[in-house]
């Protein structure tokens, strides 16, 4: 327990929580609006980190139906993400038109979405698998041009790494977290989002277009759902098309352990599981995915609503 | 001149309930309209299927020239129709302001993603939304506290709130779902003043529901009135005052299965 050690442990937990937290985010906004979790989450996101290796790479791997396949032009990292977040973004829509707007509009049991969009994720799943095979991906190590790969400070005689893939992990998290803080609390559309999730109906007979809002919140979540899977990707490599189920699950613990439809819950939610995963000892780190559930029933212990989250608002 | 609104045969059932039927009614414009009727008439009901919330089973309902039977909600409050509720139904996270400027946004011409302000159209757009919301607050005495949060309102402040809310959306037709309901004796002699002060100032026609006959009979120019989902009678106040129909709804045996 050196001060060495804090501090890596700390900004190792930090750079991961942040995007824990931005993925997170995109159940949030979901959840806000429909009062339901959307299970396809984790697929987008397993969807955005091979559709910006696609963009990045220009490969698509070596079993699957696209085996050989080369894309003509391939894009810098950055722009990739981008467009890999904005292609997120849309298969969120899709999620939205095929999951969950036709059972609304029926007016099903908003449960049963929960089972719809679980069917989208497997599907998405799937067909990943089909179409590019089930070996790991990894993103090549000169992904960021010339930049190193990470900065060594000594402190107290001992080394602190700081990988270059941490600082854009933390910044661009940091960049969307204060976007949609910014979009949420301070523009019209944000606001009118807000009072559609406070109450539809009334929304809508305000002549604020109930649908268009939801289809737009679920792109913004895909988009977050996109970056994450990305950023991860990136980090640790694209571990198959399954890849996003492990993600999606942790993801689950940080909406719950930040209070459900809090977004500084979400936020605060991903940075707790973040560097409690950060600050296991090295000899336990095979337990590593079991670290989210744990803080999440010793805090719901404590706290049933989680650690931000209000009453729950009855609607009459 | 023809009318602003107009029902035709309007029915709705909930299971064995027959909660509208068959109603028809103009409303003509420029005139306040009462909507009278013992607990359970289906005056809210009824209220509902004008505004889309709830979908008729037969009928028809023409707003302005348009045919709005199966129109949204949205479509409807856009076409000019605003209401307020009996329960009232502000958004509580919201500040007053972001009240009001919420439903004033249906007037903006750039769409979902308007006031994120890159382009001075809708920078102007989005001052001239801020200013029409603030001379509402101020139309119903709340400008001083814009920035509180609405959750925080007193109860007659927060009707005060609905009402400058469903003004924002610059309506032609303004349903008021009991707006008395909850005030007291002084607040309700103010509102009926404030409901002909708006409709002059705004060339409103207003539908209004209510319990507090004296004020219906004051301020309205007709009445209709709904009993177990039949409109059993319309016209002057005095005259359905005096309707022995009405009489009977108000105090015979079976207002009182009514409820």
């Amino acid at each position: 327990m050196d001060f060495a050690w804090l501090l890596q442990s700390l900004l190792n937990g930090l750079s991961i929580g942040s995007v824990y937290a931005v993925f997170a985010l995109g159940y949030t906004l979901v959840f806000s609006i429909l009062g339901i979790i959307n299970f396809a989450h984790g697929a987008v996101f397993t969807l955005g980190a091979y559709l910006t290796y696609a963009l990045a790479v220009g490969r698509f791997g070596i079993n699957g139906l696209l085996a050989d396949v080369t894309m003509p032009v391939t894009l810098p990292f950055v722009p990739a993400l981008l467009v890999g977040a904005v292609l997120s973004g849309l298969a969120g829509m899709a999620v939205e038109r095929l999951a969950f707007k036709p059972l609304r509009q029926r007016g099903a049991d908003p449960l049963l979405a929960l089972v719809s969009s679980l069917g989208v994720a497997l599907i998405v799943v799937n067909l990943i698998q089909y179409l590019v095979g089930a070996e790991i991906y990894s993103f090549p190590a000169d992904i960021f041009g010339d930049l190193p790969m990470a900065v060594i400070f000594q402190i107290g005689g001992k080394p602190v790494a700081v990988r270059t893939i941490q600082i854009i992990l933390f910044g661009a998290s940091l960049v969307m977290l204060a976007g949609l803080g910014w979009f949420i609390g301070r523009t019209r559309g944000g606001k009118a989002l807000r009072a559609t999730a406070e109450n539809a109906d009334t929304a809508s007979l305000l002549g604020i277009s109930v649908n268009r809002f939801i289809l737009g919140t679920f792109f913004i979540s895909g988009l977050l759902g996109g970056l994450a899977g990305t950023l991860i990707g990136v980090s640790f490599g694209v571990a198959g098309p399954y890849f996003g189920v492990s993600y999606g699950l942790k993801g689950l613990a940080v909406i719950v352990l930040g209070g459900l439809g809090s977004i500084p819950g979400a936020v605060l939610g991903g940075l707790v599981i973040g560097l409690g995963e950060a600050f296991l000892p090295s000899d336990m780190s095979s337990y590593k995915e079991a670290v989210a559930f744990v803080l999440l029933f010793a805090i719901l212990l404590v706290r049933p609503q989680g650690l931000l989250g209000g009453r729950l608002e009855q609607k009459v | 001149m023809s009318a602003l609104l107009q029902a035709t045969d309007l029915r709705r059932r909930f299971g064995g309930l027959m909660a509208v039927c068959d109603v028809s009614i103009e409303v003509r414009p420029g005139e306040i309209m009462g909507l009278i009727g013992p607990n359970g008439a289906g005056k809210t009901t009824f209220f509902n299927l004008l505004t889309g919330m709830t979908r008729a089973d037969s009928g028809t309902v023409v707003f302005d020239g348009h045919d709005v039977t199966r129109a949204k909600p949205e479509a409807i409050a856009r076409l000019g129709l605003a209401r307020t509720f009996q329960n009232i139904r502000l958004f509580g996270g919201l500040t007053l302001m972001d009240n009001v400027r919420v439903a004033g946004r249906v007037q903006a011409r750039h769409g979902l993603l308007s006031g994120l302000c890159f382009t001075p159209g809708s920078r102007r757009e989005d001052e001239a939304v801020t200013e029409k919301a603030f001379d509402l607050l101020r139309l119903v005495g709340l400008e001083d506290r814009a920035d509180h949060l609405a959750a925080s309102l007193p109860y007659g402040d927060r009707r005060r709130l609905e009402i400058a809310r469903a003004l924002a959306l610059s309506p032609r037709l303004l349903l008021l779902d009991e707006p008395a309901a909850g005030l007291n004796p002084s607040e309700k002699l103010g509102l009926a003043d404030f409901i002909r002060a708006i409709k002059e100032r705004f060339d409103l026609t207003v539908l209004l529901i209510e319990h507090n006959v004296p004020m219906v009979m004051g301020l309205c120019d007709r009445v209709m009135v709904l009993n177990f989902g039949q409109m059993i009678a319309v016209g002057a106040p005095e005259d359905v005052q005096r309707d022995p129909g009405v009489i009977e709804a108000y105090l015979g045996g079976d207002a009182h299965g009514a409820a």
